[in-house]
């Protein structure tokens, strides 16, 4: 354990910020600018995945557990949202035959 | 605490009930029979001793126990509603009512929490069973347009949140509430990194709660899901999602407070803006109402800026006359229209004839909507911009009460339809319909408005 944390202290906190935002921010915008539903759950995890990248950072760097458990709660919910949010996916899917975000306009945005 | 424990073992037993064909027509009765018990539980928790609970996890003090016994109180009343809602999946009932009470659960982590960990849970309990419910009209593509909607931007909303924990946790080191306050208590000059979460925590906060510029879901969202689902979330969600906020910023920021409140002052006069004036051009009821949970929004959010003296009672009471003047409402809509049908104010006109006592509770609901005395909602909003007021923010109080002025046109406009002639060639069939609901909400919204003391004194 002790050595891992050492192994991830050799890299300056700040490279793992601008690599977590980085990345965050990716997430975001292929959230706003693609219209496919499944590209849009992958940024999803992807800034999910920056979080949980970015608290095991901090975690290593304080020296404290509490963060890397924070992760695996991340990961747990993250798996049971991704769940939920395929399932509706495929019923989408089912009723239309699309996962196009702009084919979903029966309601005014 | 153990009310947390219940709830989760009732959702369970829904579960299991809804599985058999012959106990399955008593779910509904053994829910409400169950959320009761546990109201009345939680009730008895009033005197409090220890109030931490599972390691410093939760806290109930009294104002997580006056929100909880809010929440079961309201979620029962939107229980006895659901009455045949969910005919159009019969075997599912079950299914149905056991999300809806871990849907609950999540609501108290919410209100309870005293660990950034278990209010990223609750509010993810909360989150994921609703997006199952807003698409539980399965062949509905309205329904199911909202279900994707509420899905991708709430995970989105969730990314920021979590985001801006990771970045408080940075600054601080601790997921505990007390220890982050005294981490922003005892430091003089934070650093970035704890502003950009704190930002980034309030972004993901204010998507919740459906705040302007965050809340284009909200009205897409309420419009598609099944009209129960959408009584569910204007009400419980709501006030869960409030009552998270307040409590984050009450013991954590407070003392960082010249560095947000601008930025919450500015959302809170834009989310009055365009909540009502988006109102004002509704035709239908149900996307009205959702505009005006957005208003409503607003003016929840000045208890947030106002913060010390009594905004937390104020915050309480506001949470109580919108939640019984919503869910009443909701109730009128469900009675009046059928799922996946858009009731527009039109359609409302000749009620005050054919149904006089459905129109006249209506007209009470919808002037407490409006903050018209002596109903819960005028002091409801009173309380808000006095507490506001008196912590200084006079101009954003002011916006508050002209944009209000806004919002009595488009409930006025209704009223007046309920009592106009009806249309030509309308086939509205309202005549013997009832509704208990209806008829509790607005006798609640009165007995609130002329006893306001004795709520708002519970919390002082």
């Amino acid at each position: 354990m002790n050595e891992i944390t050492s192994t991830i202290q050799v890299v300056p906190l700040e490279y793992y910020i601008f690599l977590s935002v980085t990345l965050f921010s990716i997430g975001v915008l292929g959230m706003l600018i693609r219209r496919n539903a499944i590209i849009a759950f992958m940024s999803i995890e992807l800034m999910l995945n920056a979080v949980n990248l970015l608290m095991v950072a901090f975690s290593a760097f304080r020296g404290d557990a509490k963060g890397q458990v924070f992760v695996f709660f991340i990961m747990v919910v993250a798996a049971a949202e991704v769940a939920i949010g395929l399932a509706i996916l495929t019923m989408i899917h089912h009723n239309r035959g699309s996962v196009d975000i702009n084919a979903l306009n029966k309601l005014k945005w | 605490m153990n009310v947390l424990i219940l709830i989760s073992c009732l959702g369970l037993l829904s579960l299991f009930v809804g599985l058999s064909d012959s106990l399955r027509k008593y779910s509904l009765q053994v829910i409400v029979a169950g959320i009761a018990a546990i109201f009345v539980l939680n009730v008895l928790n009033w005197p409090l001793e220890n109030t931490r609970f599972y390691s410093d996890m939760v806290n109930f003090d009294h104002y997580a126990v006056a929100f909880t016994g809010l929440i079961l109180f309201v979620s029962a009343l939107v229980f006895m509603l659901s009455k045949d809602q969910f005919s159009f999946d019969e075997k599912s009932t079950g299914d149905y009512y056991g999300i809806m009470v871990f849907t609950i659960a999540g609501a108290i982590m919410m209100v309870s929490y005293s660990n950034l960990a278990m209010l990223f849970i609750g509010i993810e309990a909360l989150s994921v069973s609703l997006y199952t419910l807003a698409g539980s009209r399965k062949t509905d593509h309205g329904s199911n347009e909202a279900a994707l909607k509420y899905f991708i931007l709430g995970a989105f909303a969730t990314g920021f949140l979590l985001f801006g924990i990771t970045m408080i946790y940075g600054a601080s080191g601790s997921f505990n509430l007390l220890e982050i306050a005294a981490y922003v208590n005892g430091t003089a000059d934070l650093p970035y990194l704890f502003y950009a979460g704190l930002l980034m925590l309030m972004v993901g906060l204010l998507f919740k709660v459906s705040a302007v510029p965050f809340h284009f879901w909200a009205p897409d969202v309420y419009e598609g899901s099944p009209n129960i689902v959408t009584s569910f979330m204007a009400t419980v969600v709501k006030i869960a999602a409030f009552a998270a906020f307040y409590r984050m910023f009450s013991t954590c920021f407070g003392a960082a407070s010249e560095h947000w409140s601008l930025i919450l002052s500015g959302v809170i006069v834009l989310t009055l803006v365009v909540g009502n004036f988006s109102a004002l051009t509704q035709t239908g009821l149900k996307r009205l109402l959702a505009y005006s949970g957005i208003a409503n929004a607003g003016f929840m959010l000045l208890s947030i800026l106002a913060l010390k003296g009594d905004a937390q009672s104020a915050l309480f009471y506001y949470s109580i006359a919108y939640a019984t003047a919503s869910l009443g409402a909701f109730s009128v809509l469900i009675l009046l229209s059928e799922d996946g049908k858009i009731l527009s104010i039109d359609q409302l006109r000749g009620l005050g004839k054919k149904n006089p006592v459905v129109a006249v509770l209506f007209t009470i609901i919808l002037l407490s909507l409006a903050g018209i005395p002596p109903t819960a909602g005028f002091f409801a909003k009173y309380f808000i911009v006095s507490t506001a007021i008196a912590n200084g923010y006079l101009v954003v109080s002011l916006i508050a009460i002209l944009t209000s002025l806004v919002g009595i046109y488009y409930y006025f406009k209704i009223i007046a339809a309920l009592f106009s002639a009806p249309q030509e060639g309308s086939e509205n069939t309202f005549g013997e319909k009832k509704s208990y609901i209806l008829i509790l909400c607005a006798a609640i919204t009165i007995a609130a408005g002329i006893l306001p003391e004795l709520i708002i004194g519970l919390l002082r």
